[in-house]
């Protein structure tokens, strides 16, 4: 980024508002509730889990909707991210063939989107902190950090599915089922202290999303903070975003041609 | 012709492009799983070539008009100079800034508003939002959309969409200009008016090159005309002698 001239750097800046600004605008351009479907659906999610889980099955976890809903928030805010970059490149077909920018912008500019529907998810939980009566922490002042890395992670695999779909279609399919498996192993509905020891290495240790949802609920609920948990976190992030980069760059020349 | 004139903005020397055609490859993962050692067959028989051998330079201020048949190559020719893609062999040098106006509507959003649109297609051209801005009346002003400019582009005539992208492209100070068959569309009225704009771009130095398969058009417009056949350049031939004295 060095070497960036005033002019490129305020270029670049507007391109990524533009962007944003555009994905934003399609999100909801004909939808009466707009916004509004971004909180419903995980809330109709948490309604349903907590039914099921705690009057159902019985399971034992204090503030269990408190519990639900971060855990659903931060998920949702991932599989979304994922989703939405299936189609970053692909739905703007006729701009990358017309013209030459860099296309990364268009990966960004949807996860940007996508952290902005979380940030105002997010709000809603300080509603349930109210509820429950849990005051904030020292340990909030690593939120930013942890929704910069969760951003880091979400790009990484948005680069990835963003350039691979437009090679291969059924990436989407691939996807879905993908983030239906990865959900339920991942400790969301349930806590890490129900999985079994020898499992825990696999479900938890070697998840970033399971690492991010841990930290937040830690520092929400329960005002501790795991730093092994962080430094693992950090670095599954980075090696994806490097991978899903590295990918990206290797077949964005071929964009043009095959959309 | 003074020497300004003589300087090269593109060069394109021994170009070859080939073409894989990835959908006739893989159309979904059934195919993958079931025809696996068709796949290998495919891909070599999925092998296209657009552009062999191309060869050709501009001069600055220069008009130069391409020309073939569909699917000759033009539109590829016009893809690898703006650097939307790469040749496979070959090296194509472009000095400045390139404005290309591709095809109808070319970069456009259809739900977005016309405004919004400038905006968009002023940034993927290369224009800051400021640089845009101190345009904008003016853009605005030139595609005659008035009012239409704050309702989404999927509302617009074709010859609406014709006249933005047009003034967009136009009013983004490029050094040369890529014209995709876009003069057969809009009124006759709208057709004038950019063929004066044309000349008053051309007056000022700017580069323009022009692919077609009509050569009336062609011949009206251009300094010099190459033709194109299966990707081989046939002919280049010296339609005016000096750009600055021609008129459209």
């Amino acid at each position: 980024m060095i070497g960036l001239t005033a002019r490129q750097w305020e270029y670049y800046r507007d391109l990524i508002f533009e962007l944003t600004n555009k994905e934003l605008k399609l999100k909801y351009k004909s939808s009466m509730l707009g916004f509004v479907w971004s909180l419903l659906l995980p809330f109709t999610h948490a309604l349903v889990y907590f039914v099921a889980f705690k009057y159902i099955l019985r399971i034992k976890v204090e503030n269990y909707a408190l519990f639900l809903i971060v855990g659903l928030f931060v998920w949702q805010w991932f599989a979304n991210s994922i989703l939405a970059g299936t189609g970053a490149v692909l739905s703007n077909g006729n701009l990358i063939k017309k013209t030459k920018f860099p296309y990364e912008f268009l990966v960004v500019a949807v996860i940007i989107s996508e952290w902005l529907h979380f940030i105002l998810a997010f709000v809603t939980i300080f509603i349930f902190l109210g509820i429950y009566g849990i005051p904030p922490n020292v340990y909030w002042m690593f939120i930013p950090l942890l929704m910069v890395m969760q951003s880091i992670l979400n790009l990484g695999f948005a680069f990835f599915v963003a350039s691979i779909t437009v090679f291969f279609r059924d990436m989407v399919w691939f996807i879905n089922i993908f983030l239906n498996m990865f959900f339920y192993l991942t400790p969301i509905i349930y806590p890490i202290d129900m999985i079994p020891d020898r499992l825990r290495i696999f479900i938890v240790d070697g998840n970033p999303m399971a690492l991010f949802v841990a930290l937040y609920r830690q520092i929400i609920i329960y005002g501790t903070f795991d730093y092994l948990y962080l430094a693992l976190a950090i670095l599954y992030s980075v090696v994806i975003f490097l991978f899903g980069w590295w990918v990206f760059s290797k077949l964005k020349w071929k964009f043009a041609e095959v959309l | 012709m003074t020497g300004e004139q003589q300087e090269v903005v593109i060069e394109v020397k021994n170009l070859w492009k080939t073409y894989v055609l990835y959908h006739h490859i893989v159309t979904s993962f059934k195919e993958v799983v079931l025809h696996f050692p068709r796949l290998f067959r495919k891909l070599r028989q999925s092998r296209f070539e657009v552009l062999k051998d191309v060869s050709f330079e501009v001069k600055k201020g220069e008009v130069f008009g391409i020309m073939g048949h569909n699917g000759a190559g033009k539109s590829t020719l016009l893809a690898l100079i703006a650097g939307v893609i790469k040749p496979d062999k070959g090296t194509i040098k472009v000095r400045g800034r390139i404005s290309p106006l591709l095809e109808l509507g070319a970069g456009f959003h259809p739900e977005l508003t016309g405004r919004e649109n400038i905006i968009l297609n002023g940034l993927l051209l290369g224009m800051t939002k400021k640089e845009i801005m101190e345009r904008f009346e003016e853009i605005v002003e030139f595609s005659e959309l008035g009012h239409f400019i704050e309702e989404p582009i999927r509302i617009y005539s074709s010859g609406m969409v014709a006249r933005l992208g047009f003034s967009v492209a136009v009013h983004t100070n490029p050094d040369i200009l890529l014209v995709d068959e876009v003069l057969a569309v809009g009124d006759a009225h709208f057709q004038q008016k950019c063929l004066r704009k044309m000349q008053e771009l051309r007056d000022s130095g700017v580069t323009m090159v022009f692919v077609s398969h009509s050569r009336a058009q062609m011949e009206s417009i251009c300094d010099r005309i190459m033709t194109i056949d299966h990707g081989r350049v046939v002919s280049i031939e010296q339609i005016r002698k000096n750009a600055k004295k021609a008129t459209a």
